[in-house]
């Protein structure tokens, strides 16, 4: 029954046991705390980074990051994985790119990246759900899928020569703050509600901490899997639009890799990769902690490859923790 | 927890919308006797690797600091290392460009920040590229007709020949491929037998130059790689056949293993790309551009041949004498760039 109460804890809903929440929130908290240490450590070492123009950097470069990040959260809630997310990147930027180059709108090339973030997810989410094919084997197929088809639409080659009003769409600005920024936060709000306060969100929670006991429960698994594999493919979608438009080019392997960079801020973040436990604040965490790391490294002009072991350091401390809190949660 | 995410994101965004005011306002105030220079590469490749000793030691005979970005191969990453360096307030940045058609945006950004943006080694396409202050880099499209020129001096005008491009849309194939062609259609002996891409890569060059083998036998008389790591794999094909050092194969860049090859015979003639010549002057005219002193707004770097007959000269140079070649190195960027002869490789020859 461990198992059961974990998820139901993890809901963060009035039945939750006290020291389950005690547990959570510290876990929680030290992650935040990360943050917090990390950005006043850098802001006394280099006065550059305490800039107030460095914050909208740091954001701007984690604005495409958090959408995959935070898609990646529901699908590793629910016990699944998309590796597909990278490529599904690179596959809408060119999409939305060939869009506007061709209707110089950008509300058609936002519909027409977004339409086909949506299609590779619910393509994703079909075969997990119905076919019972693993998903790690059915997105590393996607993501080859879509890599290829972005290549084809691209001929191999950067779709670039865009109107203005395409390229506005990401490095415009209103009142200060960078639309990508905008986008992440809203859907930070959207996407939390939708977990954290609704039935749909307690059933993510219930179908990676328990299948069985949710079956049992008679939540419909298979919706649920179609709903977050279709979201992460929609989130992926947006991040294409935001880059091609940031990059003012879409190019079909703009998101390559970007999948293992969502799983590190996920995992930084605290969700367990076993799903059924996490939340979404803790993905947009991870993923400030590493646009943090990113900036931080460099304005200290940190090597290269120093800031690759640093990350995988913390990418691996962060799963300790997360061990130690699981196995304290569970006694 | 939740309450604390909502702080951090009211805070950020509270503190972007105070703080971009101050993007927008212009730096005057260069370091001019010690500026801070950015360079921000594509990748850290074995030429970048090789170049930085250049630019590091031109640094220090010029008294710059040089704060080295290496975006891995990723448009986002650069646009946001640029950011990241407008924000840090560095007096001039020089980027060798990931991808040709990106970067405006960011570049713009720079001018209003009154940061000057050079580009080295890789062009950028316009609008963005009309934003920069200058070019360094080599001329790829003479590099492609020196080869194709060699090649057709191998054949006696007359042969098939086939062509391992660059990574398709890169500045480097357009203009290498361009080169190419132009001394194809001058040659109307000689004939092209097919072209791809093996994307600068060995492995990659060695399953096509197989293939072609399969698809043409023995009506192939010569192979123009646009690079030498390809030249590297094709010949590694030609050995399967035993072919190696018999077929005329030429190649561009001059690295370390292709001068090798030239020395032992199996690349028949290559073009040097000089990597710390080349990025050493691209530090020198942003130095310059920063201390309002006259610099170029386009070098365009020659690239010598490379033949059996002259390659060990130039191989000692690089790799053998490398101390005494990187001493004098500063005094040939500064007699380079106020001769306009941005591709001399030693001040010692004629």
């Amino acid at each position: 029954m461990t198992t059961v109460e974990h998820a139901t804890a993890a809901t963060d809903v009035s039945v939750a046991r006290l020291p389950a929440r005690v547990a959570k929130w510290s876990l929680d908290h030290a992650i935040f705390s990360m943050l917090l240490v990390f950005v006043v450590v850098f802001a006394i070492v280099s006065p550059a980074f305490g800039s107030l123009s460095n914050g909208r950097v740091i954001l701007l470069a984690a604005s495409a990051s958090a959408l995959l990040a935070m898609g990646e959260a529901f699908v590793i809630l629910t016990g699944g994985i998309d590796l597909s997310v990278g490529s599904v990147v690179g596959l809408s930027g060119v999409a939305g790119a060939l869009a506007a180059r061709n209707c110089g709108s950008a509300a058609v090339a936002t519909v027409v990246a977004v339409a086909v973030g949506l299609a590779a997810g619910l393509f994703n989410g079909l075969v997990v759900a119905f076919a019972r094919v693993p998903p790690f084997i059915v997105t590393l197929g996607s993501m080859t899928i879509a890599l290829g088809v972005g290549q084809v639409l691209s001929h191999g080659s950067p779709v670039s020569g865009l109107p203005e009003r395409f390229i506005a769409i990401a490095n415009n600005s209103y009142g200060g703050i960078p639309v990508p920024v905008m986008i992440m936060v809203v859907a930070f709000l959207v996407l939390w509600l939708l977990l954290a306060r609704t039935g749909f969100g307690m059933h993510v929670y219930a179908v990676g901490g328990n299948p069985l006991a949710a079956r049992i429960a008679g939540i419909n698994e298979r919706r649920i899997l179609l709903a977050v594999y279709t979201l992460a493919g929609v989130l992926a979608g947006l991040a294409g639009l935001i880059l091609a438009s940031r990059v003012t080019a879409g190019i079909a392997t703009t998101g390559t890799g970007y999948e293992l960079d969502a799983i590190a801020a996920v995992v930084i973040g605290g969700i367990s990769l076993m799903g059924g436990r996490g939340s979404i604040a803790g993905a947009l965490i991870g993923v400030l902690i590493i646009a943090t790391l990113n900036n931080g490294l460099d304005i200290l002009n940190v090597s290269p490859f120093y800031q690759d072991i640093v990350k995988g350091i913390l990418i691996i401390a962060a799963v300790f923790v997360d061990v130690r809190v699981a196995h304290r949660t569970e006694r | 927890m939740r309450k604390a995410a909502f702080v951090v994101a009211a805070g950020l965004l509270i503190s972007t919308a105070v703080g971009c005011s101050r993007l927008h306002t212009r730096v005057t105030h260069h370091n001019t006797a010690h500026p801070t220079i950015a360079f921000d590469v594509y990748d850290m490749t074995s030429f970048i690797t090789l170049g930085k000793d250049g630019v590091d030691r031109e640094a220090q005979a010029l008294g710059a600091k040089i704060l080295w970005r290496s975006a891995s191969n990723d448009v986002a990453t650069q646009a946001n290392q640029i950011e990241t360096l407008i924000s840090q307030r560095v007096d001039a940045i020089v980027i060798a460009p990931v991808d040709a058609a990106t970067l405006e945006p960011q570049i713009k950004d720079a001018r209003h920040a009154g940061i000057p943006v050079f580009i080295t080694n890789l062009l950028l396409r316009e609008p963005a590229f009309g934003l920069t202050k200058g070019y360094v880099g080599p001329d790829d499209v003479l590099a492609g007709e020196q080869e194709t020129e060699a090649m057709a001096g191998f054949l006696h005008g007359h042969g098939n020949v086939v062509l391992l491009q660059g990574p398709l849309g890169s500045s480097g194939e357009e203009d290498r491929t361009k080169g190419v062609h132009n001394v194809l259609k001058r040659n109307p002996g000689m004939h092209l037998l097919s072209q791809q891409t093996a994307n600068w890569d060995r492995a990659q060059a060695y399953n096509l130059m197989s293939n072609w083998m399969q698809a043409f036998g023995k009506k192939i008389d010569g192979v123009i790689a646009e690079n030498d790591d390809m030249a590297i794999g094709a010949n590694q094909a030609l050995a399967t056949k035993g072919l190696s050092g018999k077929m005329p194969l030429v190649g561009i860049d001059g690295i370390q293993d292709g001068m090798k090859m030239v020395q032992n015979g199996k690349i028949w003639e290559s073009n040097l790309q000089n990597a710390p010549l080349e990025l050493g002057e691209g530090l020198a005219v942003a130095v310059r551009a920063i201390r309002g002193q006259p610099y170029p707004k386009e070098a365009l770097l020659k690239m010598p041949k490379l033949t059996k007959q002259n390659v060990d000269d130039l191989y000692d140079q690089l790799y053998v004498h490398r101390d005494q070649y990187f001493r004098d190195l500063p005094e040939l960027i500064k007699r380079n760039i106020d001769e306009g002869q941005y591709g001399r490789q030693t001040l010692s020859l004629p």
